[in-house]
């Protein structure tokens, strides 16, 4: 399976958001932990509302979650 | 491992070994040279109600050991996961339901015939089971993808 071309600064931003686990913001986006860990490390592409979802979660834009590392 | 992983090896293991021994068993009478429509019939219908009692339960068990997640529904990668599973599950099917209709003479007269049993229940006992073992791969290669797919992304 090929990687995405999208990076994403979500384990930075768990950390700085009071070192919040993979399962807690899992139950707050509404996806599994394992969704979650997919996402962080680039397997799973996730949908543009759960990325969405994310973003507003850390209070930041869309762009400064995820980056498109495409031509 | 996430609930639904859980649930699709739990369900592969259950599906492997029920229909094993169901087939084990025809293929057994074939070999004796005598499967009867109603030894057929009857272990077609105990290996449904053991699957059935057995996913069952263990299900309830995957659930009581994950509450919080069973009570959740699929979400989108999940989602996309079990749809590309159905998808090569169907593909699978296609071929499979093919290959018995390229089959169908074997099944319907040179089968029976080597059987000693050349009448229309010997026939329909052999194509029965063949699609029958067609929508059970078909069902194999949907679990199987579904686990492959979970474990890319683990």
């Amino acid at each position: 399976m090929a990687t995405p071309p999208i990076t994403n600064q979500i384990r930075t931003l768990r950390f700085l958001t009071g070192e919040m686990t993979q399962a807690e913001l899992g139950d707050r986006v509404g996806v599994t932990r394992q969704t979650i860990a997919a996402i962080e490390q680039g397997k799973y592409s996730p949908t543009l509302e759960t990325a969405f979802r994310i973003a507003h979660i850390f209070r930041k834009p869309l762009e400064e979650v995820f980056q498109w590392q495409g031509d | 491992m996430a609930y639904r992983e859980k649930v699709q090896w739990a369900s592969l293991a259950i599906g492997l070994i029920v229909w094993g021994l169901y087939f084990g068993r025809f293929a057994a009478s074939l070999a004796n040279g005598q499967p009867t429509p109603e030894n057929a019939l009857g272990g077609f219908v105990s290996a449904v109600i053991l699957l059935v009692v057995l996913q069952v339960a263990a299900i309830i068990a995957i659930a009581i050991h994950r509450p919080s997640e069973a009570e959740l529904p699929a979400d989108p990668r999940e989602r996309e996961i079990e749809g590309r599973a159905a998808i090569a599950g169907y593909m699978v099917l296609c071929v499979a339901i093919f290959a018995v209709i390229l089959a169908t003479p074997l099944l319907t007269i040179s089968g029976p015939a080597a059987l000693g049993q050349p009448g229309g229940a010997a026939a329909a006992m052999l194509v029965g089971n063949a699609l029958l073992a067609a929508l059970i791969f078909a069902s194999i290669v949907h679990s199987v993808w579904q686990i492959v797919l979970y474990r890319r992304q683990a």
